[in-house]
């Protein structure tokens, strides 16, 4: 199995760690075995431990290693239930044998020849019917075992010799003691257990959570430290006071007549000086401690998170063979590819990961990989390939896997979706290729119509994008019909230090995952244009929703600059140009969980802490991206059934006023807009309107005054009133309803759907 | 809801539960002095300045550090559907614990510990809405009438308010 030399290096102590760790459990596993006292599940991981325990040698180029172990899974295998007797004496003496194997010579050597020639000697004795005949006497077959392997007889020593097993244990010519009693094996449990306890200690394993807690430790320490060198600033603007002090006292001394007070003043000053300069000093000297230590902990902290990264081939190793197992079932041909196995991952992605690559491999396995004899027709090797490919991209990690298959068919999934009732019909004609492909992450989607054998129960693709999502990342999804599929999977690399950047919404700080960041910049208005009722900017080719960050995620505050600052983020094919109030830089953080209460929250998907002392919520990529765009996109399914109304929107704050614009016109309305109260009545006289949708904050004449003036007209008294304010006191709703209002919605809770609702309410449905 | 049955044969235990008074900790908010189970609270804390919740609901008002951990700010005011507590660089905040959930309730004032004789608990009077809805029991000690607040079953109803699936289980 292909691994260059260079990463079989950097591999070999981890391997050698691991593989002590497993014999270690196989043993342990055995030895319950022996006893007759193993459960199903303990067997299952018995088996899984020794077929790891191969792959992983397989990999790492032990040869001889792989060997004995295969041929101790076959024999584990054919093993009876009760009286696993002599079998399983020999697999313990297989397993004191692998670890003084690893620094043997790659291929085992005659000792490993001879432990698997054992090991496959005993398997021919082992009765295939268990039970029947196992009761009756596992000794004798031992016999012809022990003559079966030339070299050694039986590679059973005395009991009390099993300590020098350490030094050379496959190469046993010595004994020549044949059958053992049962009873010979308890006495070898304890010196055998020993044997492990002193191998050299390279490396230490740590609990991971002890490292997380460590972790983050650390990652608090330096914001601490970078609240040292907030403090030392703000020491430095208190000392720089000295220097006035120290010019009065000058002026001072040259103003004194009398001669005892001028030798006064002129101590002082002498003292000032002194005490000036000592302070500098003193100032400088701990401005310097303050950013080293900084700095210091900057890369404790750094290298606290690279700790705690788990290579990949704990997730990775099974895949080659399960890929070939599940071709078969279905009469296909594949081998499957593991590429940058030793990428180093967080724990907690690591185990969320496996899911997700499972189904993906079994996609590739079950909808992409075809029959031979249909690769062979279409000028492919009969068999398929899958690759799953791993690399780390900055603080990114990211993982594709890929088939050579028959490749997606947009317009097939087009048709599929049509069919199930997941698009309608004009959506179908409109979508693009790849936009078709996204349809692939819905819920309820599968391209075939009966489930497969491997894939498609239940799960799918759409619970991979949900999965790999929740740990910040993305899934995108790349196919050239008739060559292959490609699935692409990013995800940080570490959840507990994560680059972000820091954006403003009023006084409040949010952060953005930096990898989702395309590029930050001012918006020009002139630069966007509005497409059915949708304001976008094109940006790279591409258009973009524009939405402001504030108004989306139902928080006060957006920016009335003319040219606000905006940064453009991406999931997966999907953006968004997100208005902001302001920036405030990218920096690496250390991400806390928002605590239980939180969980779940929208938007949210930790925080950190900042050195002034407030947390900075970070945001979830996706979340931002599926509000902007249904915010911004017209529901077409939903705007035929309704009535079209003609609204009066009235709200001072622009942004505001587009978001509420764009919410109205995306549940199929029309809009005009007035920036203030009295632009709203001047309006009103000159149209035709269904509904006066009005804030109450504004300039000139406010919502209240306004729905007052409105209500007071007779030819406006049936026009229904909607009043949209960001305050949400019960007093400030009857303020409202006092004045004539009939309705109150507080633009925090702006949903499509209440929103539609209450437009129904107070126009009917029906035109 | 603690009550004091008529005990003929008092025994051990109880004799001292039924006659000790029963310590509460109290706030003063919307108008009137509110009190809880005292175990429920770890400390008092004066709120830090906030960072606003997305998308959350006006009882949520937003999140602070504390000693590391990031808390949300629970304003029962708002949550039952009155006046919201002022915020402000002076307000003090009880940090409580619920089983599973951490929040910081605000409040006008912290009075601090009561202890409340339990013979003077009586049962809410109405069940009406706003904040009767959360009361468990009504007492009295001598500065006067204390409403006590069934605060686990308040912070759960916030909890599903906020998060209304239950939330993702990442």
């Amino acid at each position: 199995m292909g691994i260059s030399e260079e990463i079989r290096q950097k591999l070999l102590p981890r391997f050698r760690e691991t593989t002590a760790d497993r014999v270690e459990k196989i043993s342990g596993a055995l030895l319950e075995v022996e006893r007759g006292a193993a459960t199903a599940e303990l067997r299952e991981e018995l088996a899984r431990e020794l077929h790891t325990l191969k792959g992983e040698a397989r990999m790492m180029g032990f040869v001889g290693i792989s060997t004995v172990v295969h041929a101790a899974e076959d024999l584990l295998k054919g093993l009876g239930g009760e009286r696993p007797g002599e079998a399983v004496d020999a697999l313990l003496r297989a397993c004191d044998a692998i670890v003084p194997m690893l620094d043997a010579p790659v291929d085992g050597g005659d000792a490993a020849r001879t432990l698997a020639e054992r090991l496959r000697a005993l398997l021919a004795t082992t009765p295939s019917a268990p039970g029947a005949a196992a009761g009756a006497s596992p000794a004798p077959p031992a016999v012809p075992a022990a003559s079966a392997a030339p070299t050694v007889p039986t590679a059973v020593p005395a009991a009390p010799a099993a300590p020098a097993s350490k030094a050379e244990p496959p190469a046993q010519p010595s004994s020549g003691s044949k059958a053992v009693s049962p009873g010979a094996h308890h006495d070898e449990a304890a010196p055998r257990a020993e044997l492990h306890g002193d191998r050299p200690a390279g490396s230490i394993r740590v609990d991971v959570d002890r490292l997380d807690e460590i972790g983050a430790l650390a990652g608090d320490m330096l914001v601490e430290g970078a609240r040292a060198i907030r403090r030392s600033k703000e020491l430095n603007a208190i000392f720089a006071r000295w220097e006035r002090l120290s010019d009065r006292v000058i002026a001072l001394a040259e103003r004194v007549a009398d001669v005892r007070s001028a030798r006064l003043v002129e101590q002082i000053e002498g003292d000032v000086h002194l005490l000036r300069s000592d302070t500098f000093r003193f100032a400088r000297i701990q401005t310097e401690a303050a950013s080293t230590a900084h700095a210091q902990l900057e890369v404790l902290t750094e290298r606290i998170g690279t700790a705690r990264l788990i290579p990949l081939s704990g997730v990775l190793a099974g895949f080659p063979r399960a890929v070939r197992d599940m071709a078969r079932e279905q009469g296909k041909e594949a081998e499957c590819v593991v590429k940058g196995a030793e990428t180093g991952v967080d724990k907690a992605i690591l185990l969320s990961l496996n899911d997700p690559l499972v189904h993906l491999v079994r996609n590739c396995v079950d909808h992409g990989v075809e029959a031979p004899a249909d690769r062979v027709a279409a000028g492919k090797p009969r068999a398929g390939r899958v690759v799953i490919s791993a690399h780390a991209d900055g603080d990114q990690l990211a993982v594709t896997v890929e088939d050579d298959g028959r490749g997606v068919d947009p317009a097939a999934v087009r048709k599929a979706a049509l069919r199930k009732g997941i698009i309608g019909e004009q959506q179908a004609a409109s979508l693009s290729a790849r936009a078709a492909l996204e349809l692939l992450f819905l819920p309820g989607f599968s391209t075939r119509e009966q489930a497969g054998e491997t894939s498609g129960r239940g799960v799918g693709l759409d619970v991979v994008r949900k999965k790999v999502t929740g740990l910040g990342g993305s899934v995108t999804v790349d196919s050239d019909p008739g060559r292959g599929t490609r699935f692409t999977l990013r995800m940080p690399q570490s959840l507990s230090l994560m680059k972000v950047l820091l954006v403003r919404i009023d006084d409040d700080v949010y952060g953005l995952p930096a990898m989702d960041v395309e590029s930050v910049g001012r918006l020009d208005p002139k630069d966007t244009t509005e497409v059915a009722g949708i304001r976008a900017v094109r940006y790279r080719g591409r258009l973009m929703p524009v939405v402001a960050l504030g108004p989306l995620l139902s928080l006060n505050g957006g920016p009335r600059a003319h040219r606000p600052m905006v940064a453009y983020i991406n999931h997966g094919a999907e953006g968004a140009a997100v208005v902001v109030d302001g920036l405030s830089g990218e920096r690496e953080v250390a991400v806390k969980a928002p605590g239980q209460f939180l969980k779940g929250m929208r938007f949210v998907t930790g925080a950190a802490a900042l050195e002034d002392g407030r947390v900075a919520l970070l945001l979830s990529t996706p979340d931002l991206v599926s509000a902007a765009r249904r915010l911004a996109t017209p529901l077409v399914s939903r705007g035929q059934d309704r009535r079209r109304l003609r609204i009066l929107l009235v709200d001072d704050s622009a942004i505001a006023r587009e978001a509420e614009a764009a919410l109205l016109r995306s549940l199929g309305h029309e809009v005009d807009e007035a920036v203030d109260g009295e632009d709203g009545w001047q309006k009103l006289q000159g149209g035709q309107y269904h509904l006066l949708v009005t804030d109450v904050q504004m300039p000139v004449l406010d919502g209240i005054d306004l729905t007052r003036r409105v209500k007071s007209t007779p030819r406006f008294v049936r026009l229904p009133i909607v009043i949209m304010s960001s305050l949400s006191a019960p007093e400030e709703r009857r303020r409202g309803v006092d004045a004539g209002a009939d309705a109150y919605m507080v633009k925090g809770e702006l949903e499509a759907e209440s929103v539609a609702a209450t437009l129904e309410r107070l126009c009917g449905v029906a035109g | 809801m603690p009550e004091s049955k008529p005990t003929t044969e008092r025994e051990g235990k109880a004799a001292a539960e039924e006659s000790a008074d029963a310590w509460f900790f109290c706030l003063r908010m919307l108008g009137g002095r509110y009190a809880f189970e005292a175990p429920l609270v770890t400390e008092v804390v004066r709120l830090g300045p906030l960072t606003r919740l997305p998308a959350a609901p006006a009882f949520l008002p937003g999140v602070f550090t504390h000693r590391g951990e990031v808390l949300p700010v629970l304003d029962i005011g708002q949550l039952v559907g009155r006046t919201a507590v002022p915020i402000r660089a002076s307000t003090r905040a009880a940090i409580v614990h619920c089983g599973p959930w951490k929040v910081a309730v605000v409040s006008d004032a912290v009075e601090g510990l009561v202890s409340i004789p339990r013979r003077t608990l009586e049962p809410p009077p109405a069940e009406a809405g706003g904040v009767a809805e959360f009361l468990s029991a009504v007492g009295r000690d001598r500065a006067g009438t204390v409403a006590i607040l069934d605060l686990p079953r308040l912070v759960e109803t916030a909890r599903a308010r906020a998060v209304p699936a239950g939330g993702g289980a990442a």
